[in-house]
């Protein structure tokens, strides 16, 4: 419970930096993810018994900061979340290349939920494809952080990961 | 033995995972297709509630930075734009001295009064606080709620012009949709030939003035104004200048018209919601 609160609170402070901090550094519909990454970090750190409901507990909260449709994010990450376990059951993915594909890859699927139900699928190329080059670029960085964080509050969960 | 529990193991895992998947897509599209909405708005109405002070405290800092990127950050490709830079800072120390950001506020602020008045309805002014954190839609959060008579649908303006509309509001903030969105329709027309058409946004700061016939001329730079038809907006609010005219791709007797809108919507602080839109019924072309 008290590891639930926690990724609870710091998704949220998540959202918060990319809803102000990061809101002047969006191209048109490009722009710094931080909460993505961090549900394909929980999907490579946790297990699929706990990270499902930290997953959807983080997709609730970005819901409110958001006028898409309910239950869109809610679908958008618990699928990318399934995905990216599914990938690890059957792929080792030890280098941080193969790290950045699966980001990718699951940012595309990401992406595309959220433009077919905003009614606006045609944009998935290339704006969808450019966000899953950003935000895989990125994932050697928040991946570090995150691990970074994660080991200061509780050191003790550090060898979850599933390599 | 040992590798048979480890393959009945993984068998397992795949099992669970088939379970999850399934259960969610149920749940999930269950919850889009009935609509669980009238029993999940009002949790995550009381959720922003509670949340939005934070991004309201956040944001404070964040305009100071805003400035500091757009001009430092932006400007260091050539030696040239270097020297820009340089005396840019100059500038911005000068200005510092003197004040700017107050001179700057009360600009701004002396603008949206003097539409205030132009407009002749109750209104209120807002702070914008955040972004959507969708990257493809184009709406913002303000400080003000139903608590200060903020209703959906309401007429969002600025100094310059036309902003959006309240999309939905919680006690303590208001979510709005601006006209560039790629959902947003606004219906307009060009002010002084009195030409009308559905203004759609485009998802990319611009917007396109629809359903406009090929036998129309039209000029560049001519201004475009909402009509009232869509009795959402008051007739006359300034919308923007037309940038580009070709030839529809999509529909042959008709023009695309593009529209950059007056008032710089990446860059608002504050914003004017219009209470009680005076829309003349009567007096709709």
């Amino acid at each position: 419970m008290r590891y639930f609160l926690f990724i609870l609170t710091f998704g949220f402070i998540l959202i918060l930096f990319e809803t102000t901090f990061c809101s002047f550094i969006k191209i048109n519909d490009l722009k710094i993810s931080l909460i993505f990454p961090f549900v394909v970090w929980i999907a490579f750190r946790k297990d699929i018994e706990y990270g499902f409901f930290y997953v959807i507990g983080i997709a609730l909260i970005t819901e409110v900061f958001t006028i898409i449709s309910p239950y869109v994010y809610m679908l958008s990450f618990g699928l990318s979340f399934l995905l990216v376990k599914y990938i690890l059951e059957n792929i080792n993915c030890i280098f941080v290349w193969q790290k950045m594909l699966v980001v990718g890859l699951v940012t595309l699927l990401s992406n595309f939920i959220m433009y077919l139900f905003y009614g606006v699928l045609d944009r998935v190329v290339p704006y969808g494809m450019f966000q899953a080059v950003i935000n895989a670029a990125l994932t050697p960085f928040l991946f570090a952080l995150y691990d970074e964080i994660n080991f200061f509050f509780f050191p003790e969960l550090i060898d979850k990961t599933p390599e | 033995m040992s590798q048979k529990r480890i393959v009945k193991k993984k068998d397992n895992k795949t099992t669970l995972y088939i379970i999850f998947f399934f259960v969610f897509i149920i749940f999930t599209i269950v919850g889009l297709r009935i609509g669980f909405s009238n029993l999940y708005n009002p949790i995550k109405k009381i959720l922003y509630d509670m949340l939005g002070p934070f991004q309201q405290a956040i944001s404070l800092p964040v305009d100071a930075t805003r400035g500091i990127w757009g001009h430092y950050i932006y400007l260091v490709n050539t030696k040239k734009e270097n020297m820009m830079l340089k005396d840019e800072i100059e500038n911005l120390k000068k200005e510092l001295n003197s004040f700017r950001e107050v001179r700057v506020e009360n600009i701004r602020l002396k603008k949206i009064l003097a539409l205030k008045e132009e407009i002749d309805s109750p209104s209120i002014i807002a702070n914008i606080v955040g972004i959507d954190i969708t990257p493809f839609i184009s709406s913002v959060v303000v400080d003000k709620g139903k608590a200060q008579g903020i209703l959906p649908g309401m007429p969002v303006v600025s100094g310059a012009g036309l902003v959006g509309h309240v999309y939905e509001v919680t006690n303590n903030f208001s979510k709005i949709l601006l006209l560039s969105d790629i959902n947003s329709s606004v219906g307009a027309f060009i002010q002084d030939r009195r030409i009308p058409g559905i203004l759609k946004g485009m998802g990319n700061g611009l917007c396109m003035l629809d359903y406009v016939n090929k036998d129309n001329i039209i000029e560049l730079n001519e201004v475009v104004v909402t009509s009232g038809t869509d009795w959402l907006y008051p007739k006359g609010i300034i919308i923007g200048k037309i940038i580009e005219k070709k030839d529809s791709l999509t529909r042959e007797s008709f023009l695309d018209i593009i529209v950059k809108p007056e008032v710089d919507l990446k860059k608002m602080e504050e914003v004017m919601i219009i209470l009680k839109p005076k829309i003349d019924k009567e007096n709709i072309e």
